[in-house]
């Protein structure tokens, strides 16, 4: 690589960071390196932390003891990685290779500068003080064969990094083809946030804590009752018992053996394991594994990353392209047959909602078709997914049958929140998923209420749609009485619309650019950033009143004062009808509010990234 | 006579650079308004103040009659008003049918009307093979055909059109051109911003320039010729310096 050019690009990204700043404002700037400065503390404090433990709690760990802490930071470290990986799945070049490969700049260099720019990350920035640390710490305090450790570490997060550069411009080549880009970004996502909830799963569902507490319980179960039966003595019970338990301790050693035994085979088997293998090796005084495992992740590392600029150089020859279908040949414009006006149906698009002005009704519709379409959405919708898989499971398994009746509607209550909680980023930046789009809204004679309502609205049916299994799901296994049930769809309304009151002041006040095909902000700002939190924070109290009917009638049934009535029900009703007539007073405000605003909020959405 | 578009000191200043100092324009209704100037003149900034897209620095603006500075009488006017703005504003998510009724509905365009509107908008701009893509898939041509069918088919009383020629085939841009004729010829305003010359010459009857931000000349395009063509007008008004470009001795002599 030329010196020169590696200097020149440096350079550039510096510029380049130091403008986005800048055009950040000051209090972006000072909070970034407020943030930045706590960011490398962190790594300090890893850095001697991991050196202190290494040092002076290692050392006289056994070797499985290693083992298992090594392959605890590996885990981490993959798991982080990949998260970071999965926000940014097409692989974004920090210096796009159409800005300036036509100047005198050889693709491999820009390749490798690329390469290493992607390493400056969060995860990088924490993950490798403790690599060193726990490496150096081992190495003196325990035996200087460790020293083997550093270099290995170093070469598995070499190989690790180049594996999935060249997976995700692996990815790149295939989302040439746009259409088939939104695909694969949902599946991609789908799988990575499947692989994250495993052990979340498997926590849950605890598959080894049946099989040994069932035998063990069904054998106390039938002691119990011969006792009971008389059909044996108090001494042999005791006698059994003491069996029993040393038969269950012997079962657990054997599981936690055989455990062991399969931690090895994995940690043969699978690359990432090799480091924990070097480090509890080289405990043991045997370098040679540490060492082959260094050379094996440097093939696989060096393997990858050739892969990869394999990869770069197809994209920029042109090799891939959008492919699909070979273009019909189109008839000559005299000689197309005239289409009948008015014939064609246009959809969704072109629905008329009941009591629903034209214009809130054509971007309720419009942004729900958009919404449903657009891949970086159906990545932020996994979420509520997952969660309503996760927890309907839950309720499947009758993990919580045991709730109170006067606790069961706040199941639902929980299942609305949650949904709505999930939907955060996307409710709370309405317009910044608009991009460009925003224009025609600022065009637009409509208006701004209705521009407000009909942003609402298109989001409506992805919430309602989400918390409704769930909700059906929590009566079918946790019902509650009649009025309580009926009760629920008021309170679903009620929490919706301040939700939407709330979400459409923090559309208005923190808008972030958001890249097609990406969850991320452009030019991430600190004080959008801040203001979503305090959203996030003020959300569960703005939502708490609309537990108000079920507190009161839960109080007044345990002064026996509520006289049959439906006091739950009665209440949330009318909590239901002062919420949305205070909603459409707001809307309306909100609606000036946005008028107001507008050009402000088009000036950052529609921005360009660098 | 009534005018369709009129500004008075209209200004709008980024920071410390001033993009339009205190222009005062003056478009009659059925005009069609070629609004010239080299690049960074302030064209596309004026634009956008015209149509709502930026917040004048100081200066009032009535678009066919109404204070631009009043939130109520802005939307009266845009609901009279087409507009393809810079970078366009499509959403990427939308085919073009959807795109086209989603816009027919904001100016509350019956839907019957939309529809016939489309069928014949779709085939005539070309896009009719196309309507099932997504507007991401458009190339840029075809995203500026798609903004001027969303500009036009409210039926509006003024057109803003910024660069409408560029990055569109000759067989289109002629389609364009007879599209927009037309629509002048019925009394309705073109306000266009482009930057050849023929074309405005061919089309426009009236013609402002505006150089780094002043408005230097605005009349009818006759009074402005005065004999010569508009292309040597235009620089002439640009200020273009008469002298030959000085020569450039290291790239006279080769490579160094």
């Amino acid at each position: 690589m030329n010196w020169h050019h590696f200097r020149t690009f440096v350079w550039l990204r510096w510029r380049l960071f130091v403008n986005q700043m800048a055009r950040g404002g000051i209090a972006n700037t000072i909070i970034l390196a407020i943030l930045g400065s706590g960011v490398v503390m962190l790594s300090l404090v890893l850095l001697v932390g991991s050196f202190l433990i290494g040092f002076l709690a290692l050392p006289k760990a056994p070797p499985l003891a290693l083992l298992l802490v090594w392959d605890g930071v590996v885990v981490v470290f993959i798991l982080s990685w990949c998260a970071g990986l999965m926000a940014e799945l097409q692989r974004s070049e920090a210096f796009a290779l159409d800005k300036f490969m036509h100047l005198p700049v050889s693709l491999a260099s820009a390749f490798l500068l690329n390469y290493f720019s992607s390493l400056v990350s969060l995860t990088m920035l924490l993950f490798a003080p403790v690599l060193v640390g726990l490496s150096l710490g081992l190495t003196f305090g325990k035996s200087p064969v460790l020293v083997v450790q550093l270099p290995l570490a170093i070469s598995f997060v070499f190989m690790a990094t180049a594996l999935t550069y060249h997976f995700q411009g692996w990815l790149a080549s295939l989302m040439v083809n746009k259409r088939r880009r939104r695909t694969i970004i949902v599946v991609v996502t789908l799988v990575f946030v499947l692989i994250f909830q495993v052990p979340n799963l498997i926590n849950i569902y605890q598959p080894w804590k049946g099989l040994e507490g069932e035998q063990m319980q069904k054998e106390s179960a039938e002691l119990t009752r011969a006792l009971n039966a008389k059909e044996i003595t108090k001494d042999e019970f005791k006698k059994r018992q003491h069996e029993i338990l040393r038969d269950s301790v012997a079962r657990t050693r054997k599981f936690w053996r055989d455990a062991e035994e399969w931690a090895w085979i994995a940690n043969v088997a699978l690359p990432p394991g090799w480091v924990a293998i070097g480090a509890s090796s080289a405990a043991e005084g045997n370098p040679l594994p540490g060492l082959l495992a260094m050379f094996g992740f440097a093939a696989l590392g060096a393997a990858s990353l050739w892969r990869a600029y394999r990869t770069t150089l197809r994209i920029y020859s042109g090799q891939f392209t959008a492919g699909g279908r070979t273009p019909t040949p189109v008839a000559a414009p005299n000689a197309r047959a005239p289409a009948l006006p008015g014939t064609r149906d246009v959809g969704l698009v072109g629905w008329t909602l009941p009591w629903i002005s034209d214009e809130a009704a054509a971007i309720a519709l419009a942004g729900f078709q958009s919404l449903v379409r657009a891949p970086e959405v159906k990545m932020l919708l996994l979420s509520p997914i997952i969660m309503l898989v996760i927890f309907g499971g839950l309720l499947l398994r009758g993990g919580v049958s045991e709730a109170p009746d006067m606790v069961r509607p706040l199941i639902s209550f929980g299942a609305i929140a949650m949904m709505l909680f999930t939907m955060g980023q996307l409710a709370g930046n309405q317009f910044g998923y608009d991009r460009g789009g925003f224009k025609n809204f600022v065009l637009s004679p409509a208006p701004r209420r209705e521009i407000l309502l009909g942003k609402n609205l298109a989001l409506a049916p992805l919430v309602f749609g989400l918390a409704t299994p769930l909700i059906i799901l929590a009566q079918v296994f946790l019902p509650t009485s009649i009025d309580l049930m009926v009760a629920i769809p008021f309170q679903f309304v009620t929490m919706f619309l301040i939700y939407c009151m709330l979400a459409n002041l923090l559309s208005m006040f923190a808008p972030m650019p958001i890249a097609s095909g990406s969850m991320k902000p452009k030019s991430p700002r600190m004080i959008p950033f801040l203001l979503t939190m305090l959203f996030v924070f003020t959300l569960p109290m703005a939502q708490g009143p609309t537990l108000l009917p079920l507190g009161i009638e839960a109080a007044l049934a345990a002064l026996d004062s509520t006289y049959g009535i439906p006091i739950c029900l009665l209440l949330t009703v009318l909590e239901c009808a002062i919420v949305v007539f205070l909603y459409r007073l707001v809307i309306t405000w909100q609606g000036w509010l946005l008028q107001s605003r507008e050009l402000r909020i088009l000036e950052v959405v529609a921005a360009k990234a660098e | 006579m009534t005018l369709a578009i009129e500004t008075h000191g209209l200004s709008r200043y980024f920071d410390d650079f001033c993009a339009v100092a205190g222009i005062d324009l003056k478009v009659e209704r059925g005009t069609f308004y070629g609004f010239l100037g080299p690049n960074g003149a302030g064209k596309s900034t004026t634009i956008k103040m015209l149509t709502g897209l930026l917040a004048p620095t100081k200066g009032e603006m009535f678009v066919l009659g109404k204070n631009m500075s009043d939130q109520r009488e802005a939307l009266e006017a845009k609901a009279k008003v087409g507009v393809i703005p810079e970078d366009l504003a499509l959403f990427d998510n939308l085919t073009a049918r959807e795109y086209l009724t989603f816009v027919g509905r904001m100016y509350r365009v019956p839907k019957e009307t939309i529809r016939s509107r489309i069928d014949e908008l779709l085939p005539l701009l070309g896009l009719e093979s196309d309507e099932k893509k997504f507007t991401l898939e458009y190339s840029h041509g075809m995203k500026k055909k798609l903004a001027l069918a969303a500009a036009v088919l409210p039926n509006p009383d003024l057109l803003f059109l910024d660069e409408p020629f560029e990055g569109v085939d000759a067989v289109t841009s002629r389609v364009i051109r007879d599209l927009l004729a037309h629509y002048v010829a019925r009394g309705s305003t073109v306000f266009l911003t482009s930057h050849v010359l023929e074309i405005v010459e061919k089309l426009c009857t009236h013609v402002g320039i505006i150089v780094k931000g002043e408005l230097v000349e605005q009349a009818s395009l006759d009074a402005l010729r005065q004999g010569i063509s508009l292309e040597e007008r235009f620089l002439e008004k640009a200020g273009a310096d008469a002298e030959p470009v000085q020569k450039l001795r290291w790239l006279e002599e080769g490579t160094a």
